[in-house]
């Protein structure tokens, strides 16, 4: 207290002279209006300034409560997702239209488990019989076709995929209508073998493959892959065919529901 | 008594001057010389700066009532009391300055008084447009115009001197 009396005594004259100056400053912005809007811009401005630099500064401090909060809404968030829980629903569409009837009904379904480097391949999907999923249904994902169900349980099924060498399935040339039977070698996760085209056909790298309807497996025109190479095997053509599927991010497949499979096999059957 | 006496007469005589002479002169808001400074400028040398200082905020204080700019005069002219210890520490002649030594042109000669009142009338001119405009827009106009003002203003209170305050 005695230092404070003794260095304002010191310095009173500055002291004083501030005290001057700041009377002057408030009758300024307080009497006169040019002054007075100048001033409130500027204040304005620097209240905001301010106010912006103490968030950030008093948010640092807040951090490591909000982190813990962040963490358990994320855990709970992961509670409510969708691989948390088990979805008994089958969001498929059906179009309702007379002249189109609906043949093909889409399963939705997450890829459980996944393999890629044996001879026999399989995939484990989150939907079973009690969505209807039954043997010998096609799968396929948006880049291409998958595989064909070959066992059910309730609430899983298992998955043939292309990538097994008892798999075939028939496709054809998208512009030329050539059709030849894909399989697996067994080897290359990205490659197939295509067999069977006929040597006549016109064929080059970079053609593309998509299913046809002779096997009652897979809808007709759904994107195998292209060609990467072919050449002459006996009387008939082979080709490396470069998969459209990417088969090691397989994340969210479709299971496709043939309405009218017993039909035809009923009418094949019979033949 | 006699000596307080003679600087009341000279205040009301500076004010009076100022406020009824100066402020009303036609062309205003170009020119406008504020002779009323001169009166803190001649206060003697030996006077406490702190009394100099509420005297100068005082003198600015009536000038603002007179003419609605409260604040803006004393706010100019208690920046140049604070100067004023200081400009007359450096232009004090060789011997230092005597008792009773007032500011005065018959004292310390013409260019003593021409530089000490530049040096007091630019501090108080530049605040005084400062406080008038407080923003730096337009700075090369207000530039020329406290120019302008600042040699009015020296011109007519080293006249005042010559003439008027005799020692």
């Amino acid at each position: 207290m005695k230092e404070l009396f003794a260095f304002i005594e010191k310095h009173s004259f500055i002291l004083l002279f501030f005290v001057l100056q700041i009377i002057s400053f408030i009758l300024i912005v307080n009497f006169n209006e040019p002054q007075k809007s100048q001033y409130g811009a500027v204040s304005t401005a620097f209240q905001g300034k301010l106010h912006s630099v103490t968030h950030k500064i008093t948010q640092y401090f807040y951090l490591e409560f909000a982190n813990r909060r962040l963490v358990e809404e994320n855990a709970k968030l992961y509670e409510n997702q969708e691989f948390s829980q088990y979805d008994n629903a089958v969001n498929s569409s059906v179009v309702e239209d007379t002249e189109y009837e609906q043949q093909y009904e889409y399963i939705p379904a997450k890829v459980l488990n996944n393999s890629i480097n044996k001879i026999q391949n399989f995939i484990v999907i989150n939907k079973g019989w009690k969505q209807g999923i039954q043997k010998n249904m096609a799968v396929i994902c948006p880049t291409g076709i998958v595989g064909v169900v070959v066992r059910t349980s309730q609430h899983y099924s298992l998955i043939m995929t292309v990538l097994n060498t008892n798999f075939k399935v028939s496709t054809r040339f998208k512009n030329s209508g050539f059709y030849g039977s894909l399989s697996w070698s067994g080897q290359n996760y990205k490659l197939a073998t295509l067999e069977e085209i006929p040597l006549h056909a016109v064929i080059k790298n970079g053609d593309t493959l998509v299913t046809n309807s002779y096997s009652n497996l897979f809808p007709s025109g759904i994107m195998v892959g292209t060609v990467e190479s072919f050449y002459q095997n006996d009387n008939f053509f082979s080709a490396d065919v470069l998969l459209s599927t990417d088969f090691k991010r397989l994340d969210y497949v479709y299971v496709v529901k043939d309405l009218f499979k017993k039909e035809r096999q009923n009418l094949e059957g019979a033949e | 008594m006699e000596f307080v006496g003679k600087y009341i007469i000279r205040f009301v005589v500076l004010m009076l001057l100022q406020i009824l002479v100066f402020n009303n002169i036609p062309a205003i808001g170009m020119i406008s010389p504020y002779l009323y400074v001169a009166f803190i400028l001649l206060l003697p040398v030996s006077m406490s700066p702190s009394l100099v200082l509420l005297m100068a905020f005082a003198t600015g204080f009536i000038i603002d009532l007179s003419i609605n700019s409260l604040g803006v005069h004393a706010s100019a002219m208690t920046m140049m009391a604070v100067f004023r210890p200081k400009i007359l520490d450096i232009m004090a002649p060789r011997i230092g300055y005597e008792a009773n030594n007032e500011p005065l042109m018959s004292v310390f000669g013409f260019g003593w008084a021409a530089r000490y009142t530049l040096a007091c009338v630019a501090i108080h001119h530049i605040m005084l447009y400062f406080c008038f405009t407080f923003t730096v827009e337009n700075i090369s106009f207000m530039f020329v115009k406290v120019l302008i003002n600042i040699i009015l203003t020296v011109l007519i209170i080293l006249i005042t001197e010559k003439f008027v305050i005799k020692k």
